[in-house]
């Protein structure tokens, strides 16, 4: 063979040996992306910013271990030195070819996090800092990858080269760190103290990974010369010395091969334990530490939880040592037993020992509202504790390469964490059944066990994992869909009818009714220059009193209802309790100057005797004002003219407008509204619009029955209140046809209807927006569609329904103590009512307009 | 297969070891909060029968036997109309004073803008007049829901309260003192209106509101403002002494209502339509966790028995050892505020004290043109020798300068208006002038009173 013929032969090989950890990772990140983009924004940038670094650095991990640790593995390291290829070169090509792959695998991250939109598309913006993360993070890869070469050339296991190699990742940036020390780069946060400016993490980074590259060297050199050959037995391997040692005789084949299985895997085992030792006395000595409240105690458990539930099947699957059993007839169950028996003890009695110490050393440290965050956070690691394990054990039975199926089981734990926590957020499903469907997986390896053992990959072997995969999805999907079958919704009656009605009445084309607001400094938005302008306007009114902004903002109101024209609707919510307010304490403005005028008091006779003087002066202004802006009575006066002078002297003596003007006012203020309640019920599609308008009707059904303002209105506009407040027919199909409006606009969002927001807003998941809209159709549209439609029906059952569904005092639909009191009385009086949908439909107040009718002159 | 299910019995031993164990702790904790909520459901039942309210139906039921449905109305219209009509003037009162009553303090931030928004709403003070004359404590629509209860009506009582303090401060430095009457009586009769004595928190707000009163009343008597007529009407509005053992019986028995909502409903995390079920709830639902709860509190009944000498000793004294079972801290959130309600409580009655001798000296002056060169003096003005001491009948500071006079809280630990504390005695006159150059703006006028001999500040 040609030495280029064998390099490209080399080449070829290397690159198919790395195939299976890129097509892992790239599915497993594929995946990931494809939970994120279905889970709440927070989460998904958190998964999307690990998926872009976590890819290549996976890959990095694995790399080394894959196309190095795999020929010792395999014994291929022979065979690859009888090749007519040098050992530097046949070095230099296996690190190229994982150089290559690492370059492949960060342009399909970044594929991935285009095609996703990802933030790690922010780096584009051009931000210095952030590029310097981009490249320390790529920097590192370098290092990972060229550190796991030496470290598998040098070491004839390939676990231990892995693990090392995570302890070895720490030098470059302990290294930068005092780097940055030295340089005086320290960071100012005392909690990142020890983070290296990434400029320098990637110098360090770079030098780190030139001193690998040439250790790597240095050690694929040793490993491919004839003195090469093993210091140590092979991992795994039984020594002479272990098998004297070995207790006799076995009274079952289960002690038989649980003995074979600690044996096999002693050193790995007293690693884990400990590594559990070690944290349980960082939780019980070092309990104020922050690496316990940043969650390192945790995370380190998690991967000790994977590195326990990969140790299950991986050590059999070294030259397929698991057919001796096999081939003698060793029973599925029993093996199965025995592989999992250790593992699983350890990990529970390490999670034990580690909540005890946390408990009774850390907890106590901890305020009142932390003690309720460790709970929460002790139940995530447990349950992720759980996944690492279930899941490793099973990609361990999966994947038969050792290699791969260590470098995958992180990845894998990690998106089966992230599938639990989508489902737990999106889906709804409970966190603890979530947790208890891992328990699928450890059932799915005992029944593929047999055909593992046989090592026959066949249909039996991937159906049986598919089928348990599928049950383990179904467990997930079952809250959501029983919800989806079973949860009840609409009656059928009432469906069909809103359903004919929609088609019937209703256009459905948009609707963007024109907001009114009342142009009050310090309450009005300032959004533009106009505004701008407008508000300076009224606190020149404001200055001169409450009486001159309040003609203001009713001229304003006006004007706004005017330019919104005739096709477009309004929106009077902003203005329900301007005008609310404005009309009741006009109306006691003027009983108030009719009892003074009737017996002034002495010590007020003077100053009314001024007042009058000055209210003569006043009138004067404001006629000579009408006279040269008839459209604007209230123009603010020149700061320079006499008579704004003495209008701002005045300002103050709001008593001193005269009674005749004090009723123009009011019926200004009736005229208002009722041009307001009129566009409304004409064009009104939105439901808390239509109820702000019932509260405006309201109010002026007070004025005229209640109060007994009639007689204050000229007869044009007390006959026109009578008339839009007697228009019942009207009233209600505009609350026919908002209903449909709200069905239509916010059917997609549960958390809003008609303009209201809904005590089901904080329905995140899935699940809970279904069942949030069929308890929406069911508890608010049908009670709300009943009262719109059958006004003349017993309606306290639907308003029960109503109040539970809201959440709102029951007082406010007329329940219960106080119930009458507020629907029938005061609802003027409580502007808690604009949050209740229909709080105001078909109470005693209707009944009340109905009977004004007999009030009109023109009758 | 049966000898390799065999061959297992050793290692079957650990689980079923495990298991055994489990359901020993199970049963335990069963039995346990099975007995402890026989005990719970027997000792509700029996706090039932007294009257006491266990939950939100018959709190509700309780306050609604306790007030008067007849001015809801009135006041009702009265809270809608002065919230609109606040929002004229853009932030309201804050646009107006840089500091209401409700401070201990007033300072007008726009005068002019006050003087038009008091005229503005004149009519309102009629309305509040008429609200006023039904009877006493008021009934509102309250939607109980345990902690979560929004008492918007007692936060609206405290505006009327604020606009009416702008009302007497205009009208005392307009010397219009028949206004300033007017706007006084008002504000007591609308404390008076809303003295529920249901909630903690509205009790304080309640206290804090009618100190508000008092406050106008003692910065009034800084001078020659008002005859005798209507001094003895002052010392009329500020009246007796309120009667605290029952007063306090009841507010411990709302918060165990409000306290075992709470439990029941699993805590919550926030107030209101807001407020978050939490994901551990289990605990705080737990038969046994209520009895603790529940006897942690009964206690608490008994400790004003005695009035309020020596109320905040023992008070801590209960503190300390409920802190000592650590049922204090378990509950804390619910029940911290014992001592501050001491404390609240033990202040309105000196202050209304102070007030009262503010106002006997005021009286005396007024008859004789001359200070009273002792407290003791005041006694023929009928100020018994009990209202001009503290409640641990340590007598108030007192001291009359050629131009003014000094009147002044010596207890340890009085405090101001807005609760900060004083720590040490204030024994004499000159350790007054340097508290209150320490301790200007918290100091102010809670502790102590300036009267002016002469006609103005």
């Amino acid at each position: 063979m040609k030495p280029t013929l064998a390099t490209r032969a080399i080449w070829w090989k290397e690159i198919r040996q790395l195939m299976p950890l890129a097509y892992v990772l790239i599915g497993v990140a594929v995946f990931t992306y494809m939970l994120s983009a279905l889970s709440s924004a927070q989460a998904r940038e958190t998964l999307q910013w690990a998926l872009f670094a976590g890819l290549p650095s996976l890959f990095a991990v694995g790399a080394g271990a894959l196309v190095v640790g795999q020929e010792k593995e395999l014994r291929t390291l022979q065979w690859l030195n009888s090749m007519p290829i040098s050992r530097p070169a046949l070095l230099r090509t296996k690190l190229l070819a994982a150089l290559l792959g690492l370059a492949l695998m960060w342009i399909v991250s970044l594929v991935l996090a285009v095609l996703f939109q990802s933030p790690v598309l922010y780096f584009s913006s051009g931000d210095a800092t952030k590029t310097w993360d981009l490249l320390a993070s790529s920097s590192n890869t370098l290092f990972l990858l060229v550190a796991g070469f030496a470290l598998a050339w040098r070491l004839n296991s390939i676990l231990w080269s892995l693990i090392l190699l995570a302890v070895v990742a720490l030098i470059p940036h302990l290294l930068a760190s005092a780097v940055a020390v030295g340089l005086g780069q320290r960071s100012q946060n005392p909690n990142d103290w020890f983070l290296a400016p990434a400029p320098t993490l990637f110098a360090v980074q770079l030098f780190c990974s030139i001193v690998a590259i040439m250790a790597s060297t240095l050690f694929g050199r040793r490993a491919l010369g004839a003195a090469a050959a093993p210091r140590s037995v092979p991992y795994g391997a039984w020594s002479s010395h272990k098998i004297r040692k070995m207790p006799q005789p076995f009274d079952s084949p289960f002690r038989a091969l649980t003995w074979q299985w600690y044996a096999q895997n002693k050193l790995l085992l007293r690693t884990c334990i400990a590594v559990s030792a070690g944290l349980c006395v960082i939780a019980c000595v070092f309990n104020d530490a922050e690496f316990i409240d940043s969650g390192g105690v945790g995370f380190v458990w998690l991967l000790l939880a994977s590195a326990l539930g990969i140790s299950v099947f991986q050590s059999d699957d070294l030259h397929n040592r698991i057919r001796f059993f096999a081939d003698r007839g060793v029973a599925p169950v029993t093996t199965w037993l025995s592989r999992i028996a250790w593992p699983g003890i350890i990990f529970s009695v390490s999670g034990v020992c580690l909540f005890v110490c946390l408990y009774t050393f850390y907890h106590p440290h901890l305020s009142q509202r932390n003690q309720h965050v460790f709970w929460m956070n002790l139940a995530m690691v447990c349950g992720g504790g759980i996944a690492a394990f279930a899941v490793s054990q099973w990609v361990g039975q999966l994947i038969f390469s050792p290699i791969v199926a260590i470098v995958a089981a992180p990845a894998v734990t990690a998106l089966a964490i992230g599938f639990g926590v989508f489902s737990v957020e999106a889906l709804g499903t409970p966190y603890w059944l979530a947790v208890l469907s891992l328990l699928i997986l450890p059932v799915a390896t005992a029944f593929a066990m047999r055909e593992w053992m046989d090592r026959r990959k066949q249909v039996r072997f991937w159906g049986i994992h598919s089928l348990f995969l599928a049950a383990l999805c179904c467990i997930h999907f079952a809250p959501i869909s029983w919800i989806a079958i079973f949860e009840p919704g609409m009656s059928a009656e009432i469906r069909q009818e809103i359903a004919a009605q929609a088609d019937a009445d209703y256009a459905g084309n948009s609707y963007s009714p024109v907001e009114l607001y009342v142009p009050i400094p310090g309450v009005f938005d300032i959004n533009s220059p106009q505004n701008q302008a407008e508000i300076e306007e009224a606190q020149r009114f404001q200055e001169r009193g409450a009486y001159a902004l309040e003609g203001y903002c009713l001229n304003s109101l006006e004007k706004q209802i005017s330019e919104a024209g005739n096709g477009r609707s309004i929106s009077p919510g902003r203005v329900v309790n301007f005008l609310r307010s404005a009309l009741k304490i006009n109306r006691l403005r003027i009983r108030s100057a009719a009892e003074e005028s009737d017996s002034p008091s002495i010590s007020d006779q003077d100053r009314l005797g001024r007042d009058r003087s000055d209210q003569e002066s006043l009138d004067q202004d404001r006629s000579e004002a009408q006279e040269s802006e008839p459209a604007d009575q209230e123009q603010p006066p020149s700061p320079n003219s006499e008579n704004s002078i003495v209008a701002q002297e005045l300002s103050a003596k709001e008593s001193s407008a005269s009674q005749e003007e004090l009723r123009s006012r009011y019926n200004h203020l009736f005229e208002v509204t009722l041009q307001i309640i009129d566009r409304v019920r004409e064009d009104g599609r939105n439901l808390k619009d239509l109820d702000a308008t019932d509260i405006l009707e309201f109010a002026l059904v007070k004025e005229l029955v209640e109060s007994g303002a009639s007689d204050l209105l000229d007869t044009a506009v007390h006959d026109s209140a009578v008339q839009t407040l007697t228009n019942i027919q009207r009233r209600q199909s505009g609350r026919k046809l908002a209903i449909l409006e709200a069905i239509r606009i916010d059917n997609r969002f549960a958390h809003t209807f008609g303009g209201y927001v809904l005590p089901s807003s904080r329905a995140n998941s899935t699940l809970a927006q279904i069942r949030a809209q069929r308890q929406r159709a069911r508890e608010l549209v049908e009670p709300l569609w009943l009262c719109a439609t059958r006004p003349k029906q017993e309606s306290t059952a639907w308003r029960t329904q109503l109040v539970e569904f809201l959440g709102r005092p029951p007082a406010y639909y007329g329940l219960g103590d106080g119930g009458t009191f507020l629907r029938g009385s005061v609802s003027t009086a409580t502007p808690q009512l604009a949050d209740c949908p229909g709080a105001l439909w078909n109470a005693a107040w209707e009944q009340e307009a109905l009977q004004l009718s007999g009030s009109m002159h023109l009758n | 297969m049966i000898t390799s299910i065999l061959s297992f019995r050793r290692w079957l031993t650990i689980p079923l070891v495990l298991a055994a164990l489990l359901l020993v702790v199970a049963c335990w904790f069963g039995g346990r909060e099975l007995i402890a909520n026989k005990t719970l459901t027997a000792k509700l039942q029996e706090l039932k029968q007294q009257g006491v309210a266990i939950d939100d139906e018959s709190l509700a039921r309780r306050f609604k036997e306790q007030t008067h449905p007849e001015g809801a109305k009135a006041w009702s219209d009265v809270f809608s109309l002065l919230q609109a009509r606040q929002n004229m003037y853009g932030s309201g009162l804050s646009q107006i004073a840089t500091k209401p009553w409700s401070q201990g303090e007033f300072e007008w931030k726009d005068r002019e803008l006050g003087t038009s928004f008091l005229n503005d709403m004149r009519p309102l003070i009629t309305e509040i007049e008429k609200a006023c004359q039904a009877p006493k404590p008021v009934w509102q629509p309250i939607h109980f829901q345990g902690v979560s209860t929004l008492l918007e009506p007692v936060q609206h009582a405290r505006a009327v309260v604020d606009f009416l303090g702008l009302e007497a401060q205009h009208a005392i430095e307009e010397r219009d003192a028949s206004r300033a009457m007017r706007a006084l009586v008002l504000m007591q009769k609308t404390v008076e209106s809303f003295d529920w004595n249901c909630f903690l928190v509205s009790k304080l707000a309640n206290v804090a509101a009618e100190e508000s009163v008092r406050t106008v009343i003692r910065r009034s008597l800084c001078t020659e403002f008002w005859d005798n007529a209507q001094l003895d009407s002052l010392a009329t509005l500020v009246g007796p002494a309120q009667e605290i053992e029952n007063t306090w019986k009841m507010l411990v028995d709302s918060e165990l209502a409000v306290g075992l909502d709470y439990l029941r409903q699993g805590g919550d995390e926030g107030f209101g339509p807001q407020a978050t079920k939490s994901y551990f709830a289990l605990p705080t639902k737990l038969p046994t966790n209520q009895l603790r709860f529940v006897n942690m509190l009964r206690p608490w009944r008994e400790v004003a028995q005695g009035g309020l000498f020596g109320l905040q000793g023992r008070v801590s004294a209960m503190t300390s050892k409920q802190v000592q079972n650590h049922s204090y801290d378990t509950f804390a959130p619910l029940v911290t505020s014992w001592e501050s309600l001491a404390r609240v409580l033990v202040n309105q009655e000196e202050l209304r004290r102070l007030t009262l001798t503010a106002i006997a000296l005021r009286r005396y002056h007024n008859s004789k043109n001359a200070w009273p060169s002792e407290l003791q003096e005041l006694e023929e003005f009928g100020l018994g020798q009990q209202l001009s001491q503290t409640v641990d009948t340590k007598r108030f500071g007192y001291r009359a300068e050629a131009d003014a006079v000094y009147l002044w809280n010596t207890r340890a630990g009085a405090v101001s208006q807005n609760y900060s504390t004083s720590n040490w005695p204030i024994e004499t006159f000159d350790e007054l002038q340097q508290r209150k150059q320490d301790q200007r703006s918290s100091f102010a006028l809670g502790s102590w009173v300036l009267l002016s001999a002469g006609s103005d500040e």
